[in-house]
């Protein structure tokens, strides 16, 4: 209820990069910040991203592969909605958001769709002016079995926490 | 001097005081550097906490790269006041984001105490991304430390007020017994008069000085008379009584700052210096000597005399010792004289007291010569028969002759020599005895003279005990004559001498009875075997009816106590033949016959011989 009315300017968003990296930036970035349930996946085991194949950020997405988030590698496959259910994060376009019956447990569903949050995204992030900004849907995440620190929720345009 | 004694004891004290506040001060300041590093710690802990929260809070922003957001969460600081300014540095040294607390007029603490950095590494993703610089005043640190030194310091100076308060009570409850004791240890306890060591000081530093031309001075020497006596008849309570009287009337006829002492026992001692001196002499000598004896003293209302020498300084004397003898011969000169009188030092008396010294001296070597003999005076019963011999102690000096027992007596009770003069003189009795039994003469028995001062103190008596079971004496060889004065002092001893020689069956007679105390009621009480009546009462005993009055009483109470009389000092027949018809028992006296020595009574002895037996008959009758 409470929604963070802050609006940080990102920094990010100021360099001269393509929207799509910036998008793939932030989304990994963000990736520091939340907590997956404790048995999946175990520790040490890849963090796997996986992401449809025409969404516009998969490539850059690829490109960040191999990074080490919080200890784990960064994995990122190109997936069908089927295959999303072994994901740690699902970056998903509207069409396969709608695919989605029901939030898949732990599994981080990310958007850059206006209004992705009332479908389910846990994650959305939007472009605002020359800036990226990100809303959080933490109900729908916590429901999944997973959590958001705080200090990322200090950063979103809008949490929705009922 | 007490001044300076008190002088001294108040820097001692005030030295005890400043040791006792430099080492609180110290207590404080170690207390104050502890817990000022303790503080100190406590205080970059807690900042290094606060840092790490907001660090870790700021984590993200770093991550997201958004400086608003970061200073925004730095503003978390405002809640620490003793954070000045925080800034958030990127690794590579660029500011990121900072905060700064507004602007106060900072308190004097602030701008003084210092200030202390800390810095935290801002994590994220098992990396430092930037790191947080925190400022901070010390002045809190410094407030809360001086809170506490000031509430520490407020503690101990009540502590030490209170210990100077009690320390006070206690210095001065010392200081009056330490004043009490240096009182004692100057003054006689009894009369609250210097004593002697304290007026031998001032005495020695008056003779000094007139030694040096000064004033001259007058020494007096003071010594109750009879004082024995009224410790014996009133007790020791009336006794100390009479003393603080003399001193009183001392104190009150002497100038203020005349030292006046109780040299011990009944002798009391004034210096008056100055050359009025002979006028305040005078004074205390009229003050003492006429006025003084009227005046009834105490309960038992005793009126006491007094007797006084004096010694000029520096006439008589050059040091203090000297006028100390000087007027001690005075004094003892006015004894002889009568006592009752004062008596001023002079070189004849210094003379006179020379030879009794130099006389004391030869009668020592005497005594352990054995140059004292004895001679033998006859008693007669009223048939002229021989019955007794009153043993008279003589002194063969080998140059001057023979010295008369007058002159040698006092000495020898002077000098303290009548103790051993006694012993001498019964020793040498037993061998006359022994010597007249081997030419087979029938000894009567001998009759010793026993002084007061032979048996005054316990270990006098119990040496004159065992010298007599020594000598084996038997009642039949040696009979005691005591003067009066033996007999009233042994009256009050509850180890009456008198009355173990008479249990041991010895006979007593009591000598030179009418010129002191004759007691009736201790004639009763001694039951002595025989009573001489003093020569002065028999002289002219046929002539003076006073004396013959005197004699027939006193021989009508002797007889009805069933005693023997004796009638000494008889000179002419018509004494003799007075005495014998108011009834005498026995005669002595130059009229009938002279003390003879040892070998020149052998004779009488011999002529004894014959008719010995009516007087023990005689003896026998008139003791029942």
């Amino acid at each position: 209820m409470a929604a963070a009315c802050l609006a940080p300017t990102s920094a990010i968003a100021q360099q001269a990069l393509p929207e799509s990296d910036l998008k793939a930036q932030i989304m990994v970035r963000a990736l520091l910040f939340v907590e997956w349930p404790a048995d999946a996946p175990a520790p040490g085991q890849p963090l796997v991203v996986c992401v449809a194949d025409a969404h516009p950020a998969s490539a850059a997405l690829e490109r960040l592969a191999g990074q080490s988030i919080n200890g784990r590698q960064l994995l990122v496959r190109r997936t069908t909605v089927a295959g999303l259910a072994a994901c740690q994060v699902a970056v998903v376009g509207p069409a396969m958001l709608a695919a989605l019956k029901s939030p898949m447990r732990g599994v981080l569903l990310v958007c850059d769709t206006p209004g992705a949050l009332d479908a389910g995204a846990m994650l959305n992030l939007q472009a605002d002016q020359d800036r990226v900004v990100f809303d959080v849907n933490l109900s729908a995440t916590r429901q999944a079995g997973m959590d958001i620190s705080t200090r990322l929720l200090r950063l979103a345009r809008y949490v929705r926490r009922d | 001097m007490i001044q300076s004694r008190r002088l001294l004891d108040l820097l001692a004290r005030r030295r005890d005081a400043g040791l006792l506040l430099i080492a609180m001060l110290t207590m404080a300041f170690l207390l104050g550097v502890l817990e000022y590093l303790h503080l100190s710690h406590q205080f970059e802990r807690d900042l290094q906490t606060g840092a790490d929260i907001v660090g870790r809070t700021a984590s993200a922003a770093v991550v997201f790269d958004s400086p608003r957001e970061a200073a925004e969460i730095l503003k978390a600081f405002a809640a620490m006041p003793d954070v000045s300014g925080a800034r958030l540095q990127r690794p590579d040294g660029s500011m990121f984001a900072a905060y700064a607390r507004e602007a106060q007029a900072p308190g004097w603490l602030q701008r003084h105490g210092g200030q202390v950095q800390v810095g935290v590494d801002v994590l994220a993703n098992g990396a430092a991304v930037a790191r947080l610089a925190l400022t901070a005043d010390r002045g809190a640190t410094w407030a809360t430390l001086l809170s506490m030194l000031g509430g520490l310091l407020g503690i101990m100076g009540v502590a030490l007020a209170v210990t100077g308060l009690i320390s006070r009570r206690l210095h001065a409850a010392v200081r009056d017994a330490e004043d009490r004791t240096h009182f004692l240890a100057h003054h006689d306890s009894l009369t609250g008069l210097v004593n002697r060591a304290t007026f031998t000081q001032a005495l020695e530093s008056t003779v000094e000085q007139a030694q040096a031309g000064g004033a001259p001075a007058l020494l007096l020497c003071l010594d109750v008379d009879n004082f024995k006596l009224v410790n014996d008849t009133h007790g020791h309570a009336a006794g100390d009584q009479a003393l603080i009287a003399v001193a009183d009337r001392l104190r009150a006829l002497v100038r203020d700052g005349d030292p006046v002492a109780r040299l011990g026992g009944d002798e009391f001692a004034v210096l008056l210096a100055g050359d009025r001196c002979e006028d305040a002499a005078l004074r205390i000598v009229q003050g003492l000597l006429e006025t003084f004896p009227r005046r009834p003293i105490g309960p038992s209302h005793q009126r006491l005399g007094l007797s006084i020498g004096i010694a000029r300084v520096p006439g008589d004397a050059r040091t203090a010792a000297d006028a100390m003898h000087c007027a001690d011969v005075a004094l003892y000169q006015a004894k002889r004289d009568g006592k009752g009188r004062h008596v001023f030092y002079s070189a004849a008396l210094g003379d006179v007291q020379r030879q009794r010294l130099h006389l004391q001296l030869e009668l020592r070597q005497a005594l352990a010569n054995g140059q004292l003999q004895l001679a033998y005076q006859p008693i007669f019963d009223v048939a002229g028969r021989l019955c007794s011999l009153e043993a008279l102690a003589r002194w063969q000096h080998p140059e001057v002759g023979w010295i008369p027992p007058g002159e040698f007596i006092p000495v020898a009770e002077e000098y303290g020599l009548i103790v051993e003069l006694g012993l001498a003189l019964m020793t040498r009795a037993r061998q006359d005895i022994d010597t007249w039994r081997a030419r087979g003469l029938a000894a009567v028995p001998v009759a010793l003279n026993v002084s007061a001062l032979q048996l005054r103190t316990e270990d006098d008596r119990q040496r004159f005990l065992a010298h007599l079971a020594t000598l084996r004496f038997q009642p039949h060889e040696v009979e005691f004559e005591l003067t009066e004065s033996v007999v009233f002092e042994d009256l009050h001893n509850p180890d009456s001498i008198l009355v173990h020689l008479q249990s041991m069956g010895f006979t007593l007679s009591i000598d030179d009875f009418g010129t002191g105390y004759s007691s009736l009621a201790y004639l009763r009480r001694m039951r002595c075997r025989k009573l001489k009546i003093d020569r002065s009462f028999v002289r002219d005993i046929h002539i003076d009816k006073d004396n013959a009055l005197m004699v027939e009483s006193i021989m009508r109470v002797a007889h009805s106590l069933g005693m023997l009389v004796v009638a000494e000092g008889v000179e002419k027949p018509a004494e003799q033949g007075c005495l014998a018809a108011l009834g005498c028992d026995l005669y002595q006296g130059f009229g009938l016959a002279r003390p003879q020595g040892a070998d020149a009574i052998e004779g009488l002895l011999g002529q004894h011989r014959a008719d010995r037996p009516p007087v023990t008959m005689i003896e026998a009758d008139l003791a029942h």
